[in-house]
């Protein structure tokens, strides 16, 4: 269902060009033209991601490397994880991560992410936020209803066609620019999950979503997700995504 | 109350509809009144250990949670299908956070080069190989979820923080007792609480009907008329709709103790009633006219019957400045039913006598069988007094050692008789899954410094080798190591901070990581062991808390801060407030009492009077010490309540002043005193027992331990109102009294 490799990360929360004035009919019309919008080749950020429950704080910065099937992450903070990464790449549709802990001088693989559900359901680095929040959905695996189109929004009602994390994802998607505001994941009838676009910017001509975070509401803990230095469609040489690349400090 | 009784006369049918306005207004109320539903509601409002058991509750999410045990051969198809049926069914159930069972069990392990996290069946019906396998794996991790033999498994079912416990309790239950085919066995607090709960609505109803029943009978006894029966009913019944009503308009919760305050609501206005009508009787029988009758009842014995009423709310008024909410609730609920009942007394039932035709009266207060036992009574305390007060000192020294015998227990187990299922089921679990309660050691430093991860494993190797019963233990050490060997094939804590810090990193990628956030805070500055020990009565409970935290303070001095709370200390707290509330609200009613009766009548005769009933206290908790009946929630009340019902002892004193500012000599006017109030004395005695004796008809065992209490209570109060108290009389109070006291009757067959 969710395609989950890491180059998918800085990429699909950032990568949403400006949208054509054009009115939708149909639920499946606007996350059509939302998958169909151009996505960079390539991208490099700096994510600082902060995790916060009951007033106590983690804070943890990366720098990731993504060019298409391939990403890189290094840890920058704090530093009893500096240096410690995660490399993916997907081959013939399977993905090897191979994992560098600096702490224990060598790199391991791990198997993380798939093509099933089950395998993206868990947190990413401990936040509120899934492998699967963070990956691209295919359109094709969803049915999906528009249930509003007032004052210069969508809301649509996204149920998918086979196993998912969730039972039902209510988007809230501006009309004007196609992106994102917020999103409502349900378990039940239940607001599980809450994803809110808090800051964009624009960068090359596409929108990026510099500031998002995600509620989950029945442990009422809250991870914000912050993109900085982002560059997309930049040249990044291949000796990057390599485990030589990754070991270094 | 001249003019009362004046103005009831005269208007009597306004009265009696205003009374039932008022009655409506106030019933009104009652779906106010909310059930309670949480663990909380009885333990203290403050206490040490709760301050830190809702601190490691805020960081570390619910410690509550419920264990199904369910038996059967659990390594087959078919078993674990079922399983995975059940935890599927047991996620979507109200206020389940999480559900751990060997159905979705995930593992971590290496293979090839890989480290991957996967569940340990992946099919909805695994082979024999991947049984086999499974099997291995659960018994090389350790994780006890299965028992060695394979026939017994747990599901834990954690539950969501600030849910109804009561209703989490009551559909986990049913969701297992339906997806489970096999023998199922649950504990956890929770599934006490609903049991509880389930049972206290039931006790409602049937405990208060019983007792209702039974006090009939003794009205009946008493006066062999329907208008003696129908008229308390009528009174105690609009008492019961008060204290709900008012208790509704409050927004009071019924908890685990209100069956008590229905009973002494119901016992107490009957005994009223039971006053007002003895006295109308006889008025009656001594030839007056009903409205003459009703003013010599209302003008002399009713404001006896409101000083004793003013006593008891005085005495339930005590409970008030208890730390424990239920018992400020159960206080309240008594002391609206009093009023409500008084309210009836004094209004409604005048009124509705006169309304009402003449009654006949057929018990003759100086005559037949019972008249000549008081008699003899009477002759005997005469000539044996000094006999009666030495045979009553030895029973207080009896009652004195049989105290120091009493042994304090507000476990929820408490709650259940010992034989009952429920302990039965949970004693199961126990054994064969190292406790079910358990108690948190909150461990402050840098947590991921390799020194403090060691000492938590030196820490838990140590419980459960020094402290016997002490079971499972469950803390972020055990999942380090278990890392550290996947990462490097060592099971032992790795070197460095470092090395732990992204262990932990690359396991948070990876797998469920709320098995981090129980163990570990945000900040990582603190940590929990989770120490399983068996739920028992709270003072094994007490030895487990002092041996950890004497053990944990010894292990981790000068490498980090230590604090032991949890779930299983909230009943040490309880115990500690009952303590402390049970010596300040029997001491005060003591106070109060003796200060009401003064106004009326004399200090040296409220002094007298509740030294008789000091006496029984004594007995009535030495008698707990010498049955080993738990000092509990319910049964701290014992003395508050006998201080607070046994008050009617003090008309027995009251009459023989009365006879001796009349020119009786003291051995005269306490025959007289005997043989005319003690028919109501011990009337009043055999109604009060009745309706607490229907308290033993309880499913909860505190209620029911202190329904058979109380029935001693009240009947040793009435045996000690007409023998050691006459005698105390004749000793201390041989003058007769200076001061006014309450109208003296010039009819020989008045009774209070």
């Amino acid at each position: 269902m969710k395609k989950i490799i890491f180059s998918t990360i800085v990429v699909a929360l950032g990568a949403l060009t400006l949208a054509q004035n054009q009115s939708y009919k149909t639920g499946l019309e606007v996350m059509q033209a939302i998958e169909d919008r151009p996505t960079p080749k390539s991208s490099i950020g700096t994510i600082n991601l902060e995790i916060g429950k009951n007033g106590q704080t983690l804070s943890r910065t990366m720098k990731s490397w993504a060019s298409n099937d391939r990403s890189l992450v290094k840890f920058l903070a704090p530093a009893d994880i500096k240096g410690s990464g995660i490399l993916s790449i997907k081959k013939n549709g399977l993905t090897e991560t191979l994992l560098y802990l600096p702490a224990l001088g060598r790199t391991r693989r791990l198997a993380t992410g798939g093509s099933d559900s089950s395998d993206c359901d868990g947190a990413f680095f401990g936040s509120d936020f899934s492998y699967c929040d963070l990956g691209r959905s295919e359109v094709k695996d969803f049915n999906y209803s528009l249930t509003s189109s007032d004052n210069g929004k969508y809301t649509i009602e996204a149920k998918a066609k086979k196993n998912s994390s969730y039972d039902k994802i209510i988007y809230e998607i501006e009309a004007k620019t196609l992106n994102t505001l917020k999103t409502d994941y349900y378990k039940g009838d239940k607001v599980f999950k809450t994803l809110r676009a808090l800051e964009f910017g624009v960068i090359k001509g596409y929108n990026l979503i510099k500031t998002l975070s995600m509620e989950t509401i029945s442990q009422g803990s809250k991870s914000t997700f912050k993109q900085t230095a982002v560059e997309m469609d930049v040249e990044i040489a291949d000796s990057v995504f390599t485990e030589r690349f990754l070991k270094q400090p | 109350m001249k003019h009362l009784i004046e103005f009831i006369l005269k208007k009597s049918w306004l009265v009696i509809i205003g009374f039932l306005v008022v009655t409506l207004l106030v019933m009104s109320g009652t779906p106010r009144a909310k059930i309670s539903d949480t663990t909380g509601v009885i333990q203290p409002d403050h206490h040490p250990l709760l301050t830190i058991s809702d601190e490691i509750k805020k960081t570390f999410g619910s410690a509550e949670n419920i264990i199904a045990m369910l038996s059967g051969d659990i390594y087959t198809a078919s078993r674990i299908n079922e399983l995975r049926v059940l935890t599927t069914k047991l996620e979507s159930v109200y206020g389940v956070a999480k559900v751990t069972s060997l159905a979705n069990f995930s593992k971590l392990e290496e293979d090839d080069g890989f480290i991957k996290s996967t569940k340990l069946f992946k099919n909805n019906t695994p082979t024999s190989t991947e049984l086999a396998s499974a099997r291995a794996y659960i018994d090389q991790e350790q994780t006890r979820l299965v028992t060695k033999n394979g026939q017994n498994t747990v599901v834990i079912i954690e539950m969501k923080s600030g849910v109804d416990q009561q209703k989490f309790g009551t559909e986990v239950s049913n969701a297992v007792n339906v997806g489970w085919t096999g023998e199922k066995a649950m504990a956890g607090a929770p599934f006490v609480i609903a049991e509880v709960n389930r049972t206290l609505v039931n006790d409602i109803q049937v405990v208060g009907l019983i007792a209702l029943g039974l006090i009939l009978l003794f009205l009946f006894l008493n006066f062999a008329s329907l208008h003696g029966v129908i008229l308390p009913l009528i009174q105690v019944v609009l008492g019961l709709v008060w204290s709900m009503g008012l208790y509704g308009w409050i927004s009071g919760t019924f908890g685990a103790l209100t069956a008590i305050g229905i009973i002494a609501v119901l016992a107490v206005g009957s005994s009223f009633s039971l006053h007002l009508l003895g006295r109308f009787y006889s008025e009656l029988l001594h030839g007056k006219n009903k409205a003459d009758a009703l003013r010599a009842t209302f003008s002399e014995t009713a404001q006896g019957v409101v000083i004793s009423a003013i006593a008891i709310i005085a005495s339930m008024m005590t409970l008030w400045l208890s730390d424990i909410g239920t018992l400020r609730d159960l206080g309240t609920l008594i002391i609206f039913g009093i009023i409500g009942a008084l309210s009836g007394a004094v209004f409604l039932l005048p009124a509705l006598i006169n309304v009402l035709p003449v009654p006949k009266v057929r018990v003759k207060p100086q005559g037949g069988t019972l008249t000549g036992i008081l008699k003899a009574l009477a002759g005997y305390v005469v000539t044996h007094r000094t006999l009666v007060m030495m045979a009553a000192v030895g029973l207080m020294i009896f009652g004195l050692i049989g105290a120091t015998r009493i042994q304090p227990n507000t476990s929820y187990l408490s709650f259940f008789p010992k034989n009952s299922q429920t302990v039965k089921n949970i004693a199961k679990v126990d054994k064969l899954f190292g406790g079910s309660s358990s108690i948190s050691v909150l461990i402050e430093g840098d947590i991921l410094e390799p020194k403090i991860l060691k000492t938590i494993q030196t820490f838990t190797t140590r419980a459960k080798a020094e402290i016997s019963g002490v079971g499972n233990t469950i803390s972020i050490s055990d999942t380090v190591m278990t890392l550290n060997h996947l990462f490097t094939g060592q099971r032992q804590i790795p070197a460095s901070r470092e090395k732990v810090a992204q262990e932990l990193l690359i396991y948070q990628s990876s797998s469920d990581t709320s098995v981090i956030t129980q163990q570990l805070s945000l900040n990582q500055q603190q940590t929990i062991i989770q120490v399983g020990i068996p739920l028992e009565n709270t003072s094994n409970t007490r030895g487990y808390y002092n041996q950890i935290k004497a053990l944990s303070e010894e292990v981790f001095k000068g490498v980090a801060t230590v604090k032991v709370g949890g779930q299983a200390l909230s009943g040490l707290a309880l115990e500690d407030a009952m303590i402390h509330d049970f010596i300040i609200s029997l001491s005060l009613a003591i106070v109060l009492v003796v200060i009401i009766d003064s106004f009326v009548r004399s200090f040296k005769a409220a002094l007298v009077t509740i030294s008789s009933l000091i006496m029984t206290v004594i007995l009535q908790y030495g008698l707990l010490g010498w049955l080993g009946i738990d000092l509990d929630i319910s049964t701290m009340l014992l003395g508050a309540l006998a201080i607070g019902v046994g008050d009617y002892a003090i008309h027995l004193t009251v009459r023989f002043l009365e006879e001796r500012r009349l020119g009786q000599t003291p051995e005269q006017a306490l025959e007289k005193t005997i043989v005319t109030s003690g028919r109501s004395i011990l009337f009043t005695a055999l109604t009060l027992g009745a309706g607490f004796a229907a308290l033993s008809f309880s499913q909860l065992q505190p209620v029911s331990s202190l329904g058979q209490m109380m029935v001693f209570t009240v009947l040793a109060v009435g045996l000690s109102s007409l023998t050691l108290l006459p005698a105390m009389c004749l000793q201390f109070l041989r003058d007769p009294v200076k001061k006014p006291i309450l109208a003296s009757s010039t009819n020989e067959g008045a009774t209070l």
